[in-house]
């Protein structure tokens, strides 16, 4: 057994012997929650104190907020592994038992934790929500975010679906965000950052997923937004910053064009962000 | 998207797993470039893959799947499939002490990613269903080969003083029983307790020899890129000295096997180095994700790890011809869109001709026997088995003549038309309407000319054909009678030079000549 | 008349750097025309203090000065200690210069910096900038070595560095590399600290650590470098805090005085492993609150560099710097010793590149990386080689970083 702590103060023991077990009913919530939070991480082994962890996050009856605090409890213990080993797989069959619970904050928690340890469970109830709304236990947009944890899922075609036909704009940027692992979305990316119609949280999406996928070609049209004049200064901003701070300096050394076009941009009627992003290339790549 | 639904992958499992006569079938349903597998996500894979190894614990595991087993007991992350692969191996008709170092593996690999799985339907999760752990099934599996087992008994001991602190006291309990079990079963006369653990031969695996001279149409015109940007063929890289080669990619999240793939890439060139061959053998990782892995991804991949890096050791990205690397490689690799799904580590040793001689495949190397491998084709006569190898080294070269020569395409008969028709044009009745049909010609052949160089890197064939067509026009227009000949003589050479790859002819010179002594 | 001015015992301009915790300089006159012998000098910062203040210590254990004088003999080196000023911390590069006078002439000056951790929280939007910048660089879109540090906390490794003794000199390791790393970007850059358990308001903005939506998405504002950010390819940080961190602390999480209270023996004091440093993870839904992604948000390293500012102050309440004593470190073992890599003489994997056998079977990202201003920890650091960070017991033993709020002296 790994090494045992020496004499734990008076004040931690009474704590811990206040969580044991499952917390009574007739304990307030607040009683409950700040004995969950003291129990340690080092409770696996005892089989009592992890099933009162366990139940209390099944327990359907009790308050939200002691629910959440039991997970995060059992959260938290998983953060000290592998001491965590022998609660890990109950924990997981858990999850997975309250994936569907009536509470949504519940729902999105654990599935959120199931998605990042790329379980398959979590994987298929997501992506049959998304085909089938009837059966959605979590919104569109957040259950692609959550695919998104596992780049191997197989969640791009259902993603490429809603971006062509998006329920919400937050849905088709987390689609978006997804395609981003898979460099056969380069072409895609190129052309949504050059429609000046597209919005510019999605060009700016799209600007930091060329910049991942396809870097020189990034740099080439982040060039020609910051010179374009019909562009807006966000979108110039977000531009002008990928430059500063990924391009090639020995080529932007030489880019006097650049050079000038950014140093009207300083003192022209641009926004502060713009200001300042200029001010920042120009000192990095002064003449 | 997948031909097959999962249910009905299931189905056709549950069908092969009742009739022994289909066992090779089965088997053949785990190979990862099976097209079953293709536009999957790798939980479809594993819940699929599993599946597959469950049905041999009742029809009994044949030889050829049980490395699939060990594969995944050596390498594997997943809880389910590493249940599945234990559950699989109680299958086989005979127990070897061999496979209880693969066990005791597994036991090391996913004790930190232990689950409770499901064994009884297709695709269960424990949900309703009572399950098992991926440990609970390897012990099983040790308490199953007894006394084959007792060579492994001091690590199993090691694992119970528990000093890492990883297994739950329920675990350890089982731990001790499984001890006592393999203690207390009566030992063949032959097996020593502690006497490990037979070996990969006697299980009937071992690293493979291919028979060299077995060439992919092709593969010599592969084009790489390298982790500075430079481009390479496969024919200039891997021709002329042995090389070590491995796959990997970047995103691969199961350290077992591209990062460890990569680390042992780094100490097989250190020692190449250590007995001075750096510059004799090459070697090259080569990943499954050219497309995302860019020249900075596989430099860092690789410096991260050790790996040196020069003219004759070279990380690298396919930018042209992958699916021919993969059959010439017979790569054990499957895709969701361009991202891998499954993947099985492999190595391979190639001679000097660029054919592969070794492959190590699913379970670990050893890099002295890879180093080994590719030190004994030193010794061995660069030969170029020349009735068979100049054929293939002039057809890649040949062919695009011939093409190029005889209207057998559309471009062809561009460059065709266009050289002789415009030139000749004044000769040809109903010149006017002619005229604007073989310009086109012309033009396309100048845009195919030019798309093909521009992939290529180099756009001499492209210049040539230009100063050809405007020599042509020339001839046309000013009325020189020299020009027209000279325009179809320069269309004709960048025609072909464009259709040729850089470097073929150097290869067909070489192919010709002796070998070197 | 030429003074040659050497800190930390270097002439490269890298070296320029100081902690609290005092670093030995040198300082010597060269033979010349007009060069008086002896030359009775005086040590002092440059007026006035904008930034950074520096004290003089004639040699160890001696008292701070303001000024220190010396008398130089040409060709003949004197030694002397600089550091910062407690409280006095610089907010740029070379914002405290050391001016060396003759009565009212100044001989020669050098530019410094007194480069000390900070609360996040309170940084300068300087300050701010520099470090989003450098941290930028370092994953560059995916590509650059964050990569590693997000590899290393994923593999098989996670036992080397939880669970057991090692848990804090361990991420002291891992979180001291990631500093240097951003150092070779920006040698004026330091590893902020998110104090999680008060308020943090000016930390998670749009100019800095960005802002999340209901849904978890962290939006950055057009000029943040860090819109750029890409882990495993996919861009930008799932992050959902699960409390108000404008007017809260994180959720559950000791606070400071109640960690300090854990135990004044090493072994009970790693408890803050699960509480603060466990629920402060879990404080949020995304990335960061589960053990295989947490390293994608890189507010984790904020988040472990207070968890080792924690360990710090506890140490310098204590006096637990001293490897040798046994409340320093886990004095309760298992027959045996603790697991491999909890050991006081254990090499900490990845740095000392052994893998296989009981160590994990990979070890990406090299050694650990130097640093211009001191020799420690070494390439493949110890266990014991992360206790003494400030050289309260070894000077040599400084590995260059300090906090704004434990105090030297």
């Amino acid at each position: 057994m790994s090494a045992k702590k020496s004499k734990a103060p008076a004040k931690k023991q009474a704590a811990a012997k206040a969580s044991a077990g499952s917390a009574k009913m007739s304990r307030s919530a607040s009683q409950r929650i700040h004995a969950l939070s003291r129990m340690g991480g080092d409770f696996c082994e005892d089989t009592e104190k992890l099933q009162g962890v366990l139940n209390t996050i099944k327990d359907t009856a009790a308050p939200l907020p002691v629910r959440m605090t039991a997970l995060q409890t059992m959260l938290s213990a998983s953060f000290s592994a592998p001491n965590f080993n022998a609660c890990r797989p109950d924990f997981l069959a858990t999850l997975r038992s309250v994936a569907a619970d009536k509470n949504m904050q519940i729902r999105e928690r654990v599935l959120g934790i199931l998605s990042r340890e790329q379980d398959g469970f979590a994987q298929q109830v997501l992506m049959e929500g998304l085909q089938d709304p009837a059966k959605a236990l979590l919104p569109p947009e957040k259950a692609l975010q959550l695919l998104s944890y596992d780049i191997h899922a197989d969640a791009y075609p259902l993603a490429r679906k809603i971006v062509q036909n998006p329920p919400n704009e937050a849905a088709k940027r987390e689609a978006l965000r997804l395609l981003a692992a898979d460099a056969g979305s380069a072409p895609m990316f190129e052309k949504l950052l050059k429609n000046k119609k597209e919005a510019v949280d999605v060009r700016q999406l799209s600007a930091a997923a060329l910049n991942s996928l396809a870097p020189e070609k990034l740099q080439q049209h982040a060039r020609k937004i910051v010179l374009d004049k019909s562009e807006g200064d966000q979108l110039k901003a977000t531009s002008l910053t990928a430059i500063t701070h990924f391009a090639d300096e020995a080529a932007m050394a030489k880019d006097n064009a650049l050079y000038k076009g950014v140093d009207k941009l300083r003192t022209a009627h641009s926004s502060p962000a713009l200001k300042r992003v200029s001010k920042q290339f120009l000192a990095k790549y002064s003449r | 998207m997948p031909a097959w639904s999962e249910a009905q992958f299931a189905a056709l499992v549950g069908e092969l797993g009742t009739d022994p006569a289909r066992r090779d079938q089965l088997t053949d349903l785990l190979r990862e470039d099976h097209p079953v597998y293709e536009q999957r996500g790798t939980a479809a894979t594993i819940r699929m893959r599993g599946w597959v190894l469950l049905a041999f614990q009742h029809l009994g595991l044949p030889g050829p799947a049980l490395i699939y087993v060990l594969e995944e007991l050596d390498n594997g992350r997943d809880a389910y499939l590493i249940a599945a692969a234990a559950h699989a191996l109680r299958g086989s008709t005979t127990a070897s002490p061999a496979m209880a170092g693969f066990l005791v593996r597994a036991i090391t690999n996913v004790r930190d990613h232990d689950d409770i799985v499901c064994l009884r339907n297709y695709g269960a999760y424990t949900v309703d269903e009572p399950g098992t752990t991926a440990v609970r099934e390897i012990l099983e599996s040790l308490r199953w080969l007894g006394p084959n087992a007792r060579g492994v008994l001091t690590e199993l001991q090691a694992l119970r003083a528990n000093r890492s602190g990883q297994f739950s006291a329920l675990m350890l309990e089982e731990l001790k029983s499984t001890i006592d079990v393999i203690r207390s079963s009566a030992p063949p006369s032959e097996l020593q307790e502690n006497d490990c653990c037979g070996s990969l031969m006697e299980l009937g695996i071992f690293h493979r020899q291919r028979k060299a001279g077995k060439q992919t149409a092709g593969i010599g015109s592969v084009m790489f890129e390298d982790q500075d940007g430079k481009r390479v063929s496969f024919r200039e890289f891997f021709r002329g000295r042995p090389s070590v080669v491995v796959f990997f990619y970047s995103r691969c999240d199961n350290p077992r096997k591209c990062s460890l793939t990569i680390t042992k890439l780094a100490r097989v060139q250190k020692m190449l180095a250590d007995s001075g061959l750096t510059d004799r053998i090459r070697t090259a990782a080569i990943t499954y994700d050219p497309q995302y892995d860019l020249p900075a991804r596989l430099r860092g991949y690789a410096e991260d790890r050790g790996v040196r890096m020069g003219a004759n050791h070279r990380m690298l990205r396919s930018i042209e011809g992958m699916p021919v690397l993969r059959a010439h490689f017979k790569l054990g690799v499957n895709f969701i869109e361009s991202l891998v799904n499954r993947h099985r580590i492999e190595a391979y040793v190639l001679n000097a001709a660029g054919e592969v001689a070794g492959s190590f495949e699913r379970i670990q190397w050893d890099e002295g026997e890879v180093m080994g491998q590719a030190v004994r084709l030193l010794s061995e006569p660069a030969v170029f088995q020349k009735s068979r190898s100049i054929t293939q080294e002039m057809l890649p070269t040949a062919l695009p003549i011939v093409a190029a020569f005889l209207p057998k395409c559309p471009m062809c008969w561009a460059a065709y038309l266009s050289m002789f028709g415009i030139a000749g044009l004044g000769w040809a009745p109903y010149f006017r309407w002619l005229f604007p049909v073989l310009i086109s010609l012309m033009l396309i052949n100048l845009g195919s000319l030019w798309l093909r160089g521009f992939r290529r890197g180099s756009l001499l064939g492209f210049y040539i054909a230009a100063a050809g067509a405007c020599a042509v026009a020339l001839g046309m227009y000013q009325n020189l009678s020299f020009a027209a000949p000279v325009g179809v003589i320069l269309t004709v050479t960048g025609s072909l030079l464009s259709a040729v790859n850089p470097g073929a002819w150097r290869t067909f010179a070489r192919a010709l000549l002796p070998p070197a002594a | 008349m030429a003074i040659n001015l050497l800190i930390n015992g270097s002439a490269d301009p890298k070296a320029r750097y100081v902690t609290w915790a005092p670093s030995p300089c040198s300082i010597e006159l060269a033979a010349g025309p007009g060069v008086a012998s002896p030359q009775a000098v005086t040590l002092r910062n440059k007026p006035p203090a904008s930034g950074g203040v520096v004290v003089f210590y004639s040699k160890p254990g001696a008292a701070a000065s303001n000024t220190l004088a010396l008398t130089l003999t040409p060709g003949t080196p004197v030694s002397f200690l600089v550091g910062g000023k407690f409280g006095k911390p610089s907010v740029a590069d070379g914002d405290v210069a050391i001016q060396v006078m003759s009565g009212t002439q100044v001989l020669a000056e050098m530019p410094l910096m007194v480069r000390i951790r900070k609360n996040a929280n309170t940084l300068s939007a300087g300050e701010r900038d520099r470090f989003v910048s450098a941290l930028a660089q370092l994953n560059n879109k995916g590509a650059g070595r964050y990569a590693d540090f997000r590899n290393i906390h994923d593999e098989d490794g996670l036992p080397e560095a939880h669970g057991a003794p090692g848990f804090l000199p361990w991420h002291r390791a891992f979180t001291l590399d990631l500093e240097r790393q951003l150092q070779a970007f920006d040698s004026s850059v330091t590893l902020p600290y998110w104090r999680f358990d008060q308020k943090a308001p000016a930390l998670f903005t749009a100019d800095f650590f960005g802002t999340s939506d209901q849904l978890g998405t962290v939006h950055f504002g057009p000029t943040n470098p860090l819109q750029f950010w890409v882990t495993d390819g996919i861009p930008g940080i799932k992050r959902r805090p699960l409390f108000n961190v404008a007017t809260a602390a994180a959720n559950n999480v000791f606070t400071e005085a109640q960690t300090l209270a854990l135990g004044n023996q090493f072994a009970d004091f790693r408890d803050l492993e699960d509480n603060p440093h466990g629920y402060a993870h879990t404080s949020f839904g995304g990335s960061i609150s589960s053990v295989p992604t947490a390293v994608k948000d890189p507010l984790f390293f904020l988040l472990h560099a207070n968890v080792d500012r924690l360990w710090a102050k506890w140490q310098k309440k204590l006096g637990r710097f001293d490897p040798s004593v046994a409340a320093s470190f886990d004095s309760t073992k298992p027959p045996g010793g603790n697991r491999i890599g909890h050991n006081l003489p254990d090499t900490m994997w990845p740095w000392n590149g052994v893998t296989g056998g009981v160590r994990p079977p990979t070890a990406p990202g090299g050694p650990m990386p130097d640093s211009p201003s001191v020799s420690a920890p070494g390439a493949r650091p110890r266990v014991e080689d992360l206790l003494d960070y400030r050289g309260a017991i070894v000077a040599g033993s400084r590995l260059a970083f300090d906090y704004d709020d434990v105090p030297f002296a």
